[in-house]
């Protein structure tokens, strides 16, 4: 009678497994978009996937013919997607290039020395010095200029993800699951995004998260030291993340290399650290303070720029009941592995909204994909013929769910400026004093300072912003040409304005129509100058 | 871009985020513990870390200038340690070493 129950319950997992990936699949294809909560199958699935969870013992451990030319053909497939938008836009995708373009700039301008005491503070809160002084190196020894790095390299570290997440799913839970892991990951909407975003520091931050965890789990406790301190000096929130995942594994393991690893990072970026320590401290303490702020008041504060956890369960939601159903089985086996808790801390920081939760929704999608693969390779692949066929067919019909919005969003993906407006930004470097200012609007602004090589006055931003909020309001909301030469004034001569004429962007126009204004770039965007005394 | 440059940019970059990790990973995982796909993944993750940790190290204790000497000798450097720490443990080194010491101490 049990097995018979236990049968039935199988059974209809794998019905309803299909049944879910179909009605996904529909909505993917935009055919039919049922009006249920998809969100619910993500809890009753597991519930059907215990018996086969409770039977089975290890990992399978045999090893897959091809496995190299699957995966590098996966590698070019995530690279592939990364470099559809360049071959559409010369500009990068994002926010952010211009961010880094200026960093990168400030350090090369510098060489050979490294400019530590003379970096404004805004850089040394927004990039810890790994990064910049990486790119350096690539500038002297192979000639990479910043563009270089944005172009080229940014994409590649991109695809070059699927190599550490095969070898960690790999490394714990066999070979099958790692193939499905790096498909997975190459196919994620989310780590797409972050390609969109231009999240460099990110695809970084996790590319040694995942090779400490994979350090962590082999016992090499001398490479998870290097990868920790990695992380330190190039992503301190993924930095924060594996410390949290170390506490748990030490109290379990209780091995003592994981203190002397402890000590052995802390000493390998003290030159790091010493030098911005009270800005590091600042970023870490700010992050605990959030956080219990967030926890009395019900979170919402400090999210950082990302989607949240609801566009989250949306975007996912083809492999979410799999990483529940990966994450039970650990459970279930008592099996507290290193995966296991990078999981439970990205899942409370993001659910709990403790800090920075929409940005931890990245490694968390990471954690997210392996355990899927588990859950999946598990509980799909692992049966007899019959049944092995139709998971086939299920975990296909996934990865077609899930690679239609990425495939959408890698075609669709448009930069944020266009070319001409680009052009314009570097008409400015061609054209204007080296000792210019240009104001510009927080949308054009990294642009204008990534491309510019002058000094950008914008709300909120950089060193030359000499205004508050509220001054900025009124500069913004005023047509009287007096009250912007007021606000102009208190920069030195000469000074340019400038505007991408963009649906998002606004500046109001209608103020720089006097005579102490006059059009001197007009194509895609528009550049005044100002002059103190007026133009005849 | 000249064939010139595009061969910099390659080799260059080979140089700087490949050679160096490939090296060690060789002392952390012997030849046939890994596959190749461990084997470059691991290659590129201790390059970027090693190379800029070893670089800033150098700067803030000797005040060493990032120039293609220098970069190219730390990266060499690196991979001469990563062969040594191998040949070490090949052929018994560390052992050696620690065993003439204790006899010194002994001695002594």
């Amino acid at each position: 009678m049990k097995a018979k129950i236990v049968r039935i319950i199988e059974l209809s997992y794998l019905q309803l497994v299909i049944v879910f990936l179909i009605l996904v699949l529909l909505r993917e294809l935009e055919v039919l978009d049922f009006p249920i909560y998809y969100q619910y199958f993500v809890l009753v699935l597991p519930l059907f996937a215990l018996p086969h969870l409770l039977r089975r013992n290890k990992a399978d451990e045999t090893k897959l013919p091809g496995v190299l030319i699957i995966v590098l053909f996966i590698f070019f497939f995530a690279l592939l997607l990364r470099l559809i938008p360049l071959i559409n836009s010369p500009v990068p995708l994002g926010y952010d290039p211009g961010f880094y373009k200026y960093t990168m700039d400030v350090y090369t301008g510098a060489l050979p020395q490294i400019p530590e005491a003379s970096l404004a503070t805004w850089i040394k809160e927004m990039y810890p010095q790994g990064l910049p002084v990486l790119t350096d190196l690539t500038n002297v020894v192979a000639g990479a200029d910043a563009v270089d790095n944005i172009k080229y390299l940014f994409p590649f570290l991109g695809a070059l993800l699927v190599f550490p997440v095969f070898m960690v799913t790999q490394n714990i839970f066999g070979q099958r699951a790692g193939i499905i892991a790096a498909l997975l990951y190459a196919v994620s909407y989310t780590q797409f995004e972050v390609f969109t975003y231009f999240y460099l520091k990110n695809v970084l931050g996790i590319l040694f998260l995942l090779l400490a965890i994979y350090a962590l789990d082999k016992n090499k406790y001398a490479l998870m030291t290097l990868m920790f301190a990695a992380l330190g000096i190039f992503h301190r929130p993924e930095f924060l993340l594996f410390a949290l995942i170390l506490v748990p594994c030490f109290l379990i393991n209780r091995r003592r290399e994981i203190i002397w690893a402890v000590f052995g990072t802390i000493i390998l970026i003290i030159p790091f650290w010493v030098t911005r320590w009270e800005i590091n401290w600042g970023v870490l303490s700010g992050a605990l303070e959030t956080a219990v702020t967030n926890i009395q008041s019900g979170g919402g504060l400090g999210g950082g720029t990302f989607f949240d956890l609801d566009t989250y369960t949306k975007v996912a939601i083809a492999y979410l009941p799999f990483a529940l159903i990966g994450g039970i089985y650990l459970a279930i086996k008592r099996n507290w592995n290193s995966v296991f808790f990078f999981l439970v801390i990205s899942a409370i920081i993001v659910i709990a909204q403790l800090f920075f939760f929409n940005r931890f929704v990245i490694p968390l999608d990471i954690a997210v994909v392996i355990l899927a693969a588990v859950g999946i390779d598990y509980t799909l692949l692992n049966r007899e013929r019959v049944w092995k066929t139709v998971g086939i067919g299920a975990g296909i019909i996934l990865l077609v769910a899930t690679v239609i919005p990425t495939i959408n969003s890698a075609t669709d993906a448009e930069p944020l400026i266009t070319g001409d407006q680009l052009q314009a930004v570097e008409w400015i470097s061609e054209n204007t004093e080296e000792n210019a200012y240009v104001l510009a609007t927080t949308n054009d602004a990294p642009w204008v300072i990534g491309w510019s090589e002058r000094r950008v006055i914008a709300p909120g931003l950089f060193e030359w912003d000499l205004y508050e909020k509220e001054e900025w309001d009124v500069f913004f909301n005023t047509d009287d040409p007096e009250v912007a030469k007021q606000f102009m004034d208190r920069y030195d001569n000469p000074v340019y304005i400038y505007y991408s004429i963009n649906e998002s962007n606004y500046l109001g126009l209608e103020k720089f129509q006097g005579k102490y204004f006059r059009i001197v770039y007009n194509n895609g965007a528009i550049i005044y100058q100002y002059r103190e005394g007026g133009f005849r | 871009m000249t064939a010139g440059e595009i061969a910099r940019l390659i080799f260059g970059g080979l140089f700087v985020l490949f050679v160096p990790g490939l090296a060690w990973s060789y002392v952390f995982f012997l030849r046939k513990n890994i596959d190749w796909i461990e084997r470059v993944a691991l290659s590129f993750g201790l390059s970027i870390a090693l190379v800029p940790l070893s670089v800033f190290w150098l700067n803030w204790l000797f005040d060493m200038k990032i120039t293609l000497l220098s970069t190219s000798l730390t990266v060499c450097g690196l991979v001469v340690i990563a062969a040594a720490l191998i040949l070490a443990r090949k052929y018994g080194w560390g052992s050696l070493f620690v065993s003439k010491i204790q006899t010194y101490i002994k001695r002594n």
